[in-house]
């Protein structure tokens, strides 16, 4: 990337600067953290067992749909991760269950290709 | 009269049966969402952008925009009936409106708000009719230079007000600016932050990376403390009585005067408007020892001045292109997604369109009165929902709409990688709004930087030699020293961060 150019600054110049500004903030922050006096962490800075479970579950869950989808397609793998957020979120009644990821899944395809004309990738097995 | 005119003529477009339709798409989408805790007006207009990609820019922007202003509209009914502020600006009614509704006066609360909001919002939306065209005159003098020197101005103010750590917001908006540098320069087609990775040479979209910044990190911090709401109250009589309108006339007006000059200074937020009028009414009431036992006057005022904030936020955006809050950044990148670049050209290069989205705020601001109070029970029934089942299809929902902006499970990616930064930002008392305000402003400051220099050969003196860049810079800079200087006084004072 270049700083300068014959017309004026290049496509260089605004990252550096942004970069040393942050650069500098970063060791004001950290001056600050190791050297002053700080807060006290809030009560619930940690969550809780359950909390980190389901904080790990959503991550797993949207990391799972980022992989499958281009072969899945997107109504397999969706409903796969609706049926295991709902498990890991608070478990439902089965059928309920069933019902709102088939809704969130093959309903929301429908939706979405047939009535907002946004095409969602269908997979393998041609769903 | 040109303006009056001109809105006429926006009316008659505003009015036409399909751009009503999805105003009133708009205002039940938004006010869903207002209900809902855990997701606010942010989250929620990004969310719904991807169902805008099938229309026009006209009922597309009019669309948005009443999901913006009706979220602000629905967040007040859970303050009142759960105590839990549905967004943010309503969470200062939670004091008197569920005390009111613990009383048996739900339905007066929430109809005084209805109207108080109504007031609020037509009395700025008129302020913005009058506004537009002498600012839009004199925002289309302005140069690379005064361009970049009121973005400058802009941005200072919303990092000076956006956090109790002016370090933190500044840290907040440079990275913001970083994110916006990804992709291809715009002037010499150079890669910049790309790291080889094909998917970046077009830069992160906009839509999954407020999508994640807002909505799943709001996500990430629901699902990790169980909120569970209890709604038991029941509300009936809506009508407010002869006495609760004459309590409420002097709070509404005074509301719309502070949320209508607050709305125009951008950094300031939804929140500081509500509580300067619930604020003002205690002092200004001859009991202000009631305050806190259910008193109308604390729901009337800071309601209007919420609303009539959310429609005065709107003129910076419309007139010089400058949005003061993340939502109406996240309004203001729709616009762009649109083709349409907020600013003195819109009214110049897009008359109908944007005198057609004025009209819409007005007609909005009626539907949302009328639409409001008797669909009430709806609403509180959406409070019924198990929140597993809502986030499991509110995740879904982020996932599609990542999905449709580019077809492609890079932005999914994407839009999970900013939602974990913005949970952690949250959790760290990080500010998002400076770095929504950059990811979104970063691009135009940086032409306007460049383009400046490039008229001056390099040399900065062209933005100390023109006045109006001069004092826009001066304003800036003026207000990061002052909040400098006043945090460094805290720190002295015994606090702890700069």
């Amino acid at each position: 990337m270049t700083y300068d150019t014959p017309l004026g600054p290049g496509p260089g110049f605004f990252p550096l600067w942004i970069s040393i500004f942050v650069g500098i903030l970063s060791a004001i922050m950290l001056y600050q953290a190791t050297f002053h006096r700080s807060d006290p962490m809030a009560e619930d800075f940690l969550p809780s067992k359950v909390g980190y479970f389901r904080v790990v579950a959503v991550t797993l869950g949207m990391i799972f749909v980022v992989v499958t989808m281009p072969d899945l397609g997107n109504q397999l793998s969706m409903f796969v991760f609706l049926l295991f957020m709902l498990y890991a979120l608070g478990r439902q009644r089965l059928l309920i269950t069933a019902l709102v990821a088939l809704a969130g899944s093959f309903g929301a395809f429908y939706v979405f290709n047939n009535w907002l004309q946004v095409p969602l990738p269908v997979g393998i097995f041609g769903i | 009269m040109e303006s009056l005119q001109l809105l006429m003529h926006g009316f008659s477009i505003a009015l036409q049966p399909t751009n009503l339709v999805f105003a009133l798409i708009g205002c039940i989408l938004g006010t869903a969402i207002g209900v809902l805790p855990g997701i606010g007006p942010g989250a929620g207009t990004a969310m719904l952008i991807p169902i805008t990609f099938v229309l026009d820019p006209t009922p597309a922007i009019i669309m948005l925009a009443a999901i913006y202003y009706g979220a602000m509209y629905g967040g007040t009914i859970t303050s009142v009936l759960i105590n839990t502020p549905g967004e943010a600006a309503s969470a200062i009614t939670c004091i008197e409106g569920y005390e009111m509704a613990k009383r048996g006066r739900a339905g007066a609360a929430l109809s005084i708000a209805a109207i108080g909001s109504f007031i609020g919002g037509t009395i700025a939306t008129m302020g913005l009719v009058f506004l537009a065209l002498p600012l839009t005159n004199l925002a289309l003098k302005f140069g690379p230079p005064e361009f970049f020197a009121l973005m400058f101005m802009g941005l200072s103010l919303v990092t000076g007000l956006a956090s109790k750590s002016l370090v933190k917001a500044l840290i907040s908006a440079g990275v913001g600016l970083m994110v916006a540098m990804v992709g291809i320069d715009p002037v010499m087609a150079t890669p910049r932050y790309t790291f080889g990775v094909t998917e970046l040479l077009n830069g992160f979209s906009l839509v999954p990376t407020v999508m994640g910044l807002f909505g799943i990190s709001e996500i990430y911090l629901n699902v990790e403390n169980e909120v569970r709401a209890v709604f038991d109250t029941k509300v009936s009589n809506l009508m407010p009585t002869k006495q609760d309108l004459k309590d409420s006339i002097g709070p509404i007006l005074r509301g719309t005067g502070i949320g209508f000059f607050l709305g125009l200074i951008p950094g300031v937020g939804a929140i500081i408007p509500t509580f300067a009028s619930y604020v003002t009414e205690k002092r200004v009431s001859k009991h202000p020892e009631k305050f806190g036992s259910g008193v109308i006057q604390g729901v009337a005022g800071p309601e209007t001045a919420n609303n009539a904030y959310a429609n005065a936020a709107l003129i910076p955006l419309f007139t010089l292109g400058i949005p003061g809050s993340p939502v109406i950044a996240i309004l203001m990148g729709a616009f762009m997604m649109n083709g349409l670049i907020p600013g003195p050209f819109l009214f110049t290069q897009h008359a109908d369109f944007a005198w057609a989205v004025i009209a819409s705020l007005y007609i909005g601001n009626v539907i949302l009165v009328i639409l409001n109070l008797p669909l009430i029970p709806l609403w509180v029934s959406l409070l019924k929902i198990p929140y597993s089942i809502l986030f499991a299809l509110i995740l879904a929902f982020c996932i599609v709409g990542a999905y449709s902006v580019d077809s492609t499970t890079f932005d999914v990616g994407a839009m999970l990688g900013f939602g974990f930064l913005g949970y952690m930002m949250k959790k760290l008392e990080f500010p998002l709004a400076p770095m929504v305000l950059t990811l979104i402003l970063g691009p135009l400051m940086e032409k306007g930087l460049r383009q400046s220099l490039e008229l001056s050969d390099g040399s900065f003196s062209i933005f100390f030699t023109r006045p109006i860049s001069v004092v826009l810079l001066a304003v800036g800079v003026v207000f990061i020293l002052s909040t400098a200087l006043r945090m460094v006084s805290r720190v002295r004072g015994g606090d702890t961060q700069l």
